[in-house]
């Protein structure tokens, strides 16, 4: 379902209505109210002190997303697709799948180091996992008569892979990451919460451990527009890629 | 040319091995057109992905003279929904490694040819049923195919549409001078494409009977008497089948 733009900035200004009555209900240095957070955030990116942290938790998510769909969307459309590869992946996958791979972090470090190398693998590696399922299912749904119909056009299996499977799926690759996106800005913000002193999650913490609310609060909006910002990067490229959806 | 000899064919259903075909002979000359109908489920797509060649046969022989230049047209899922209908039109000449040039030049061709134009850019899911399957017939058109073979191409249609493409596809078989070969649960449109109609016997499939059809391709076929004749013999022949069983 398409939503209205204006229906997007009516939801955003109740939350900010809801979030200044709160402040104001509450009335505690924990919760300041939602314009001067917005005024120290505006501040802090235009004097370019919070901009660095927020360009590299940016690269980190992306390169970590990236990462994940080279290594998974091949690996997940070969499992949909051949057999061969199904048998021999599928159980590694069923058995891999539901592990909380955040708990993988210690290995991690020792195998990456504690730089942006292993901070960008977590977040690869579980945004991997639910980009591997659903290509993997998605090829599965293929319907037989596609593929029928391009052996019948004499077409190579590259060619399948092409015009078929590639195609076919992508929208369910798209929605997938839509989903995995929440993921990985969570454990963006896990990652950077210890043995780094940038990225907006080393902020939130330092100002936290400083009591330091607003700076906390711009951390967090900061955070917050990360998210969106890469969801509306995936509209945009759904809305290129994916026109036909719509008619069908 | 086609030539089917004794052909059987099984699958694996639950790992007990189903009979589909039990010993299919069939001829069909080349540019003569020929109508395979028989009880739903009797194995008649089988039969025509054996041509095709999407299948093999597990004993005797199948042979298709001009397989290489064969296309198949499916009721359902044969459009590439991602595709634009130009796109879908050309696909075959683009698989094939064809020139840009040529494939738009006879993508507009075909687009011509099955009053499209209006719709090049459209996606197939936006198009009616009936226009779907003039795409999937201008895209089979494309590469110049000396057998077409179609699978139930218009039963999912409302019957004036149906009505009208059958014409489109004597016009095509008639003016591109092909071999075609229909597999339909219709009689009415067996009688009116086949000079040839195969009745197969209910699973395993087998040739109940062979009925000549010279009238077929006469363009006021459909309103004579031997038309309604024709389609009273082979109703009788069909009931015989479902008593056999």
């Amino acid at each position: 379902m398409r939503i209205s733009r204006r229906a997007i900035v009516l939801a955003a200004l109740i939350l900010l209505a809801g979030w200044q009555a709160a402040a104001m209900a509450l009335n505690t240095m924990a919760l300041p109210e939602p314009w001067r957070v917005f005024v120290l955030l505006g501040r802090r990116l235009s004097d370019g002190s919070l901009a660095g942290h927020l360009f590299i938790s940016l690269v980190r998510a992306l390169l970590g997303i990236l990462l994940a769909l080279v290594a998974a969307v091949p690996l997940g459309l070969l499992a949909g697709t051949e057999s061969w590869w199904d048998r021999r992946l599928s159980p590694f996958i069923y058995l891999l799948y539901p592990i909380p791979h955040v708990v993988l972090l210690p290995l991690v470090i020792i195998l990456f180091g504690i730089g942006d190398l292993s901070k960008i693998v977590l977040i690869g590696l579980i945004v991997f996992f639910q980009i591997l399922v659903t290509s993997r299912d998605a090829a599965r749904a293929i319907h037989p008569n596609y593929l029928l119909t391009m052996r019948t056009l004499g077409a190579s299996r590259a060619q399948i892979y092409g015009h078929v499977i590639w195609p076919a799926t992508l929208p369910r690759i798209l929605t997938a990451l839509r989903i995995s996106i929440g993921t990985a800005v969570a454990i963006l913000f896990f990652v950077e919460s210890f043995a780094t002193n940038r990225g907006l999650g080393f902020v939130i913490m330092d100002a936290w451990g400083l009591a330091d609310y607003e700076r906390l609060y711009a951390g967090i909006v900061a955070m917050a527009a990360l998210g969106l910002s890469l969801y509306l990067l995936l509209d945009a490229v759904e809305e290129r890629v994916c026109r036909w959806t719509r008619t069908a | 040319m086609i030539a089917l000899d004794n052909v059987c064919l099984a699958f694996a259903h639950d790992g007990q091995p189903v009979e589909v075909l039990a010993g299919v002979n069939l001829q069909v000359l080349a540019g003569e057109s020929c109508a395979i109908i028989g009880p739903s489920g009797c194995g008649k797509t089988s039969l025509l992905f054996l041509l095709a060649g999407l299948l093999q046969p597990d004993a005797g022989t199948v042979c298709v003279v001009d397989r290489s230049r064969c296309t198949v047209i499916l009721q359902h899922y044969g459009l590439l929904p991602w595709k634009t209908v130009a796109a879908n039109i050309g696909l075959g000449l683009r698989l094939q490694g064809a020139a840009k040039a040529r494939i738009s030049a006879r993508v507009a061709e075909l687009l011509e040819e099955m009053d499209l134009v209006r719709f090049a850019d459209h996606f197939p899911g936006q198009l009616s049923g009936g226009m779907q399957q003039r795409v999937g017939l201008a895209r089979a058109l494309a590469i110049e195919p000396r057998l077409l073979l179609m699978d139930e191409p218009l039963s999912a249609l409302d019957a004036l549409t149906r009505e009208r493409l059958q014409q489109t596809i004597l016009d095509i078989w008639q003016r591109h001078r092909m071999t075609v070969v229909l597999v339909t649960h219709s009689i009415e449109e067996a009688v009116f494409l086949g000079r040839s109609v195969v009745v197969l016997s209910s699973r395993p499939a087998r040739v109940a009977a062979v009925v000549a059809n010279p009238g077929a391709g006469r363009a006021d076929y459909r309103q004579s008497d031997e038309f309604f004749h024709r389609c009273l013999q082979l109703r009788q022949l069909i009931r015989e089948q479902g008593h056999a069983h």
